[in-house]
């Protein structure tokens, strides 16, 4: 009878607990929104209170058990290595444990069922577009924490934009951008007697020619990167959006200037400007740049080191923004750019405390080494060291004015770009002229 | 036997509870997925919202996914025909006394061992690139244009360097099955059929392909389930976005589920997971006309 009774105890004792831990959970969630504040204030003061003596630092958020932090990036790429130096400055300053779990680049597979699930993510990365297009439903509006850091002083107003735009508002914090345009090889452009950077498509066709002239091959092209030469050219003459319009509901028979850039690369064809394996296969024409056989080719800014692990070659780098054509619409200060970005999902307890950890890496003088440490570009403004090798995009990405998307618009229908690219491969590898290129992408499109 | 009855239960419960957690649920999901309109392939039943036909009918409707529908056609047929032949041929050659069997047999078969990402990167680095690739410093040498000057990667022929490279990594796994039923023969047969005078064409004709059917069976059954699942060969050949020529339905299948590799597009998981049906239904429906085809003899070894 005695044991009877103990065994009724403790089972009640072992319910009781069970619902004690579930009836927390819940309670905290129904008065999570109105104790938010309150917590915060007095976590910031017990923060506080704790760091008097050394008041020139930051103050960290506490977070509640351990940060975790999914990464887009595998634990041997050297973005790992800086972003895990980052943290551990972040771990000391704060007080709390990161947890990164370096997931690399099948975060694209993993990252939307976490959210969805709830998983206990306090933070990720993934490709900034991404983020701002897919996941940015499941993630937390970060305008008023960004405000509290004054984060618009320390990020790239282009990329804080294009977060908006697609967003809705800012729920995502862009970090190591890149830019995009000519780059070209610096000594191939002195011996040519090349002395000024060419601003309009003229002016550039006369690059080309004294380069053919010099011996060189004026133009690298790779078949992964055929959409954006002909998606560059073509938003110069009427803007992204007129390009999205075109692929979004067609009209590519009646659009004079789709025909007028078919033609434009056509010419670079006829006149022999592009190296003769063009468009290799990727990474086989963008390489010669490296050789020192081709001098420029239109890309974006992970080319210089792309090209430099490939060849080994160590070439002097200069680059420009894309040139403006005549009676186009878009000025030369428009450029692609893009970048990783971070996001906070939004059933975080932690979202401050990893507001602070993503302000430590993308911002001051984590973002500065990270920079330095794998080639990028800072995603803080106010970091003035850029790589050797990315300094001569400088000047360009800080004139920008406006952004474009990856292709510049062409993706806006992505089952049509798909059928775009192949015609724009036969364009480029000479097999289509220009008006059979229009006419079988009015074909592909009205369909 | 009551007690029998409850081990029964005990042993066999969890690996149903496994079975219906692991596969038949995300079946289930899937088929159910494909009549609703839903952007993430994780999201609630709250989110969906009924959609009909309607993904399937866009599907057949749409280019991109024609074009993936009719690759993966070439590379089941053409692709078929040849690995399997070769994969035979390799087979009756080394069943027929040769000298280092076990060398060729594993020589052969190496390709399976290493990943496709590396066999597909030493194709286009090494063999097609137009500058230092195989064909291209085989022409050179020789002197013959047509193969210094060909671009296998170029938008025409890349499906085909593409099936060219993939092959080459398959016939070892078959001819491996096609081995293995053929050693099975008993060899009085043919012992029986040389002394009646039956040359080796005529045994291979007469007594080997009889007696292979099972085999070609199974050989016909796997070949179409890893055309189905065909991608990584796609990626590999476009490696920045899909391109028409190299496409496939999985990988098309990825890129609305999960977003292009670009980023840009739209996602769209009750399509993705209508192609998922539609390639379950064409395997099934395969598997089913080839069982019907290829009758089972009595006599199998």
């Amino acid at each position: 009878m005695r044991k009877k009774l103990l065994c009724v105890m403790m089972s009640a004792a072992m319910v009781a607990t069970m619902f004690t831990g579930c009836g927390g959970s819940g309670d905290t969630k129904t008065t999570e929104a109105t104790e938010k504040a309150t917590e915060k204030e007095t976590e910031k003061e017990t923060e506080k209170e704790t760091k008097k003596g050394t008041d020139e630092k930051k103050e960290y958020a506490k977070a509640d058990g351990e940060l975790i932090y999914w990464s887009m990036w595998s634990s041997s790429d050297p973005q790992a290595k800086a972003i895990q130096e980052a943290v551990d400055a972040y771990e000391e300053a704060s007080g709390n444990t990161v947890k990164i779990e370096w997931k690399g680049r099948d975060i694209q597979k993993l990252i939307q069922a976490a959210l969805d699930s709830k998983k206990p993510v306090d933070l990720f990365d993934e490709d900034y577009f991404r983020v701002a297009q897919s996941y940015a439903g499941n993630c937390m509006d970060l305008t008023e924490m960004a405000e509290a850091a004054n984060y618009g002083e320390h990020s790239v107003k282009g990329l804080v934009e294009g977060v908006k735009e697609k967003a809705g508002s800012l729920k995502a914090i862009a970090y190591q951008p890149y830019t995009s345009g000519i780059f070209y090889n610096k000594a191939i452009f002195e011996e040519a007697g090349v002395e000024e950077e060419p601003k309009t498509w003229e002016e550039f066709l006369d690059v080309c020619k004294k380069i053919k002239d010099a011996g060189y091959e004026p133009l690298a092209l790779d078949d992964a990167y055929v959409l954006y030469n002909y998606g560059y050219h073509l938003a110069r003459y009427i803007g992204e959006d007129a390009v999205k319009e075109l692929c979004k509901n067609g009209g590519w028979a009646e659009s004079e200037e789709a025909l007028k850039a078919a033609q434009d690369m056509v010419e670079l064809i006829e006149n022999e400007y592009f190296e003769s394996g063009v468009p290799g296969a990727w990474p086989e024409s963008e390489n010669t740049v490296g050789y020192s056989e081709s001098a420029m080719i239109v890309m974006a800014s992970w080319l210089p080191n792309e090209v430099k692990q490939n060849t080994g070659e160590d070439i002097e780098w200069g680059m420009f923004n894309y040139p403006t054509v005549k009676g186009g619409k878009d000025k030369q200060t428009i450029a692609n750019i893009g970048a990783q970005a971070f996001a906070i999902p939004k059933h975080s307890k932690n979202a401050q405390a990893a507001f602070d950890l993503i302000m430590t890496i993308t911002t001051g003088e984590y973002d500065q080494k990270i920079a330095l440490a794998t080639n990028s570009i800072p995603a803080d403004p106010t970091n003035e060291e850029w790589p050797e090798m990315l300094a001569p995009c400088k000047d360009g990405f800080e004139a920008l004015t406006g952004v474009y998307e990856w292709n510049m618009g062409l993706e806006a229908d992505a089952d049509f770009s798909k059928m775009l690219k192949d015609s724009t491969l036969k364009l480029f590898e000479g097999k289509l002229d220009a008006e059979a290129f229009i006419k079988e992408i009015d074909a592909s499109s009205s369909k | 036997m009551k007690k029998n009855k409850a081990m029964i239960i005990c042993f066999i419960t969890p690996a149903l509870i496994t079975f219906a957690l692991m596969y038949l649920y995300p079946v289930i999901r899937t088929i159910l997925m494909s009549f609703f309109k839903v952007e993430s392939a994780t999201a609630g039943l709250t989110e969906w919202s009924f959609n009909g036909l309607s993904n399937y009918i866009s599907l057949f409707k749409t280019d991109i996914f024609v074009e993936s529908m009719k690759n993966i056609a070439k590379i089941w047929i053409v692709g078929g025909v040849a690995v399997l032949s070769l994969s035979l041929l390799f087979a009756v050659i080394l069943t027929s006394g040769v000298r280092g069997k076990n060398f060729f047999r594993a020589v052969i078969y190496l390709p399976n061992v290493i990943s496709a990402v590396a066999l597909a990167n030493m194709w286009i680095q090494f063999v097609f690139n137009k500058r230092y690739g195989l064909i291209h410093s085989m022409g050179k040498t020789f002197g013959i244009k047509a193969l210094s000057g060909l671009d296998m990667l170029s938008s025409d022929t890349k499906f085909w360097a593409m099936l060219i490279a993939y092959c080459f990594g398959a016939v070892g796994y078959y001819m491996l099955i096609f081995l293995s039923g053929i050693e099975r023969i008993p060899s009085d047969i043919y012992e029986a059929a040389t002394l009646d005078g039956a040359t080796k064409p005529k045994q291979f004709t007469l007594i080997t392909l009889p007696l292979l059917k099972g085999v070609f069976k199974t050989n016909i059954t796997f070949w179409s389930v890893n055309t189905i699942s065909f991608y990584v060969w796609s990626q590999m050949f476009s490696p920045v976005d899909t391109e028409k020529s190299t496409v496939v339905p999985v990988l098309y299948m990825m890129d609305i589920v999960f977003g292009s590799k670009t980023g840009s597009s739209v996602r769209d998981a009750g399509k993705g997971a209508a192609i998922g049906v539609t390639l379950a239904v064409l395997v099934i429906i395969v598997f089913f006309i080839f069982n019907k085809l290829i009758k089972e003899e009595e006599v199998e070894y």
